[in-house]
């Protein structure tokens, strides 16, 4: 073969002919050669300067996963060769230059639970560091990317594409033309690239939003519901408001002339260290008199709860504006609650604690279904031997924050208190 | 939609094998983890100012293999040098990437037992290198992992698209310990987006304390498919037969070399006697040619304006010129890829 060829060529210099196959070899080394001559996309590092470590809540030191909190800020940081001063450490030719400084994109992606990803935001700073916080708990990938153009013939930067002089650019037609990218990038020298991910676990240090609603069987305009029903309706009412309590939300048909208490986030996405609930009521069951109230009854601040996991607890007790649950003597009623958590962005609802308990501890047993008492305990002072009572409320999420709820619980001697507003 | 080994690589890497098992030696070094160094860079802020604050090394410490990356352009074409303005192009990439495995080795590292341990992460951006601005490409519709429609939404003549692609494995680095890491790719082309929409010129005119001015807006924008739209918007004094200000919008007018108000919906009322100062009103989504800007009155509106008296006058007295049956304010200009506007706007004479 080789000998065929040496022959060709020697009868394509002897007859001054063309050769193709002579033409093909050469170009085919030609290739070879800019292929050669072109600078392989340098490796990035990518770091986290002020991330938790890598065995946070179980995590596995060797995954290479990064662990945040949840809108905590983190500074990022990231150099590669692309970013320096002269291209040569990348392999370019002597006398090759950076036509010019770097595109730098920082990029997020959300992983979804069946594993899809999702770019959920980009940041073009052009800055090898970037600061950002992630807003809901979960899996996400941060990406860093640098372009940048090498010229290969040393000088600046080209403000034309070759074969096109500035003004005689072709006027804008509906097609391209023939002459590919790849064609225009070894003409003008070539866009060097480098790119880096990292893999981010951001944790829930949110307490997780709780509610209750209590339903009277009796003064009720309503056809009472059952605590399965009830609970349903809750559940319903909850996702509406994204778990957030909103004193002048609609309420569904199924719950009006209930009562409502609720813990939920607020304002929502704090820093850790500042995170606060609010306290919310609605109806008539938080006021001595029976009077329908709609409040944020008070904030309160969400404690660490294990330094080392750094999960957090939401105590709500009694504020100046709330003071208890009052229910009315010998009138029946059912009490459920539920708790949804940011962990998934308030979008299912789970079970929560939900009792009434004697001051030692002790839980009171239902009646029937619900709960019933026939003896007043309000106002103390006249009933200072009858039992004290608290509700008690308490939501958790996956990751151990919890809210948890302790209010006295009255049982008041009256009988329709919006007939007449005072006891009897 | 993978990119196996090319042909050569595959030759160098057999004959590499070969010659290590002639040797007696691993092809490449035992799975033994790199000792991290982190040596602090040295970085001159003075010449590489988006360096500030970087304190790392410009390597990762562990293996984060880095593998080729492509960029095609509609049906497996190459990648086009040219894209247009508004116009979609469906785009696809090629890399290892995406192949079953990843790569088994790593600077001269053995990956044991390496496997993928999530999907892609794939991000298209579409930039403007004179600007140094880049625009994340987000898809509207359901596309392959490796594709991505790109609208260029302005002319340039330094655009480039760039891919990154970014994919979570993980190695053995023990009996029963594995680490994770990810393999990168990234490809970026310079394209040029020629100018699809003519300049949106408008005039500012003056007579006396009135004024009038009339200019085209692009609607809807980045129309995908020629031609372009745009109202003509229309303010001022001069526009109200009664000398009362108007503010009139035609829609729908064909932007380029034929946009011509409509007299039943707004006219320049003029007296025979007036004396006009016009000033041009330039604008483009690239860079207008202000060598080809002309204005005036024409007779008629027709493919080209019949300019009557000076052309770019700063001043026009219409009672020492023969106003034709059907005068016309007209400005025509060019930008500088070469579309041409023209627009009549109809002068009724008190």
């Amino acid at each position: 073969m080789r000998t065929l060829i040496v022959t060709m060529s020697v009868l394509c210099a002897l007859s001054f002919l063309p050769c193709a196959a002579v033409a093909a070899e050469s170009t085919d080394a030609a290739a070879q050669a800019a292929e050669a001559q072109k600078i392989q996309n340098p490796e990035m590092n990518l770091q986290f300067d002020n991330a938790l470590p890598a065995n946070f809540r179980g995590g596995d030191p060797d995954s290479g996963v990064v662990h945040v909190l949840e809108d905590q800020p983190y500074k990022r940081q990231e150099h590669t060769l692309l970013y320096e001063d002269s291209p040569q450490a990348m392999g370019a030719a002597s006398g090759a230059t950076f036509a010019g400084p770097p595109t730098i994109n920082w990029t997020t992606d959300q992983v979804k639970a069946d594993g899809s990803v999702q770019t959920i935001a980009n940041d073009n700073n052009n800055k090898a560091t970037s600061e950002s916080e992630f807003p809901e708990p979960g899996e996400y990938r941060v990406g860093n990317s640098g372009a940048r153009q090498v010229s290969q013939s040393g000088g600046g930067a080209s403000s034309t594409t070759p074969g096109q002089s500035g003004e005689s650019a072709a006027a804008g037609g509906q097609t391209g033309n023939a002459t590919t990218g790849e064609g225009v990038d070894a003409a003008s020298g070539q866009r060097v690239t480098s790119t880096q991910t990292t893999g981010v676990v951001c944790h829930d240090v949110t307490s997780p939003n709780v509610w209750a609603v209590f339903q009277e069987a009796a003064g009720a305009t309503q056809k009472t519901l059952d605590e399965t029903e009830l609970k349903k309706k809750l559940g319903e009412q909850v996702l509406a408001g994204n778990g957030l309590f909103d004193p002048e939300m609609a309420v569904s048909e199924a719950l009006k002339g209930t009562s409502m208490l609720a813990v939920s986030e607020f304002p929502v996405n704090r820093k850790p260290a500042e995170k606060t609930a609010a306290v919310g009521v609605k109806g008539p069951l938080f006021s001595e008199i029976g009077k329908d109230e709609a409040k944020v009854a008070g904030t309160v601040g969400m404690k660490v709860l294990d330094p080392q996991v750094q999960t957090r607890l939401t105590d709500v007790g009694t504020t100046d504006t709330l003071k208890g649950v009052f229910v009315r003597r010998n009138v029946p009623f059912i009490v459920t609650a539920l708790a949804t958590d940011n962990g998934d962005k308030c979008s299912t609802t789970a079970e929560a604690v939900c009792r009434i308990e004697t001051k030692d501890g002790t839980e009171v047993e239902k009646s029937e279904s619900g709960y019933l008492f026939r003896v007043p305990n309000y106002p103390r002072s006249e009933y200072a031997d009858q039992p004290e009572y608290q509700f008690v409320m308490e939501g958790a999420d996956k990751d151990g924050n919890k809210t948890v709820v302790r209010l006295p619980l009255f049982v008041v001697n009256t009988q329709m208190a919006v007939e007449g507003g005072r006891n009897e | 939609m993978t990119e196996g080994v090319t042909p050569t690589m595959r030759s160098v890497s057999l004959v590499c094998a070969f010659v290590a098992l002639l040797w007696g030696m691993p092809s490449g070094a035992a799975a033994q983890e790199p000792t991290p160094e982190a040596a602090a860079p040295v970085i001159d802020t003075s010449k590489t100012p988006w360096l500030e604050g970087v304190s790392i090394p410009n390597k990762p410490l562990v293996p984060s293999p880095v593998v080729a990356a492509d960029i095609m352009g509609p049906d497996g074409n190459p990648f086009p040098a040219t894209l247009t303005e508004d116009l979609p192009v469906l785009l696809s990439a090629t890399s290892e990437i995406f192949a079953d495995k990843p790569p088994a080795a790593w600077n001269g590292t053995d990956l044991k037992d390496a496997e993928w341990t999530g999907k892609p992460s794939v991000r298209w951006f579409f930039e403007d290198i004179r600007k140094n601005r880049s625009t994340l490409a987000s898809a509207s519709e359901e596309l392959l992992e490796n594709q991505m429609k790109v609208t260029p939404l302005d002319p340039t003549r330094a655009g480039a698209v760039t891919i990154t692609i970014a994919r979570p494995m993980k190695y053995r680095t023990g009996p029963d310990s594995f680490r994770g890491t990810f393999v990168n790719a990234s490809k970026s082309l310079k394209t040029v987006v020629t100018d699809a929409t003519p300049p949106v010129c408008g005039l500012e005119i003056a007579v006396g304390a009135d004024s009038g001015t009339v200019y085209p807006v692009e609607n809807p924008p980045h129309k995908p498919t020629l031609p372009k739209l745009a109202d003509l918007i229309c303010r001022g004094a001069l526009f109200g037969a009664g000398g009362a200000e108007e503010s009139i919008t035609v829609g729908g007018v064909e932007l380029g070399k034929r946009m011509i108000l409509p007299a039943e919906r707004a006219a320049l009322h003029l007296a025979k006697n007036a004396i006009l100062t016009l000033k041009p009103l330039l604008g483009d989504n690239q860079q207008v040619d202000e060598t080809s800007v002309k204005f005036g009155i024409s007779n008629g509106a027709g493919d080209a304006p019949a300019a009557i008296g000076l052309v770019n006058p700063g001043e026009i007295r219409l009672g020492e010129i023969a106003l034709p049956e059907q005068p016309f304010l007209f400005i025509e200009a060019a930008d500088i890829s070469g579309n041409v506007q023209i627009l009549y706007i109809p002068i009724k004479i008190k």
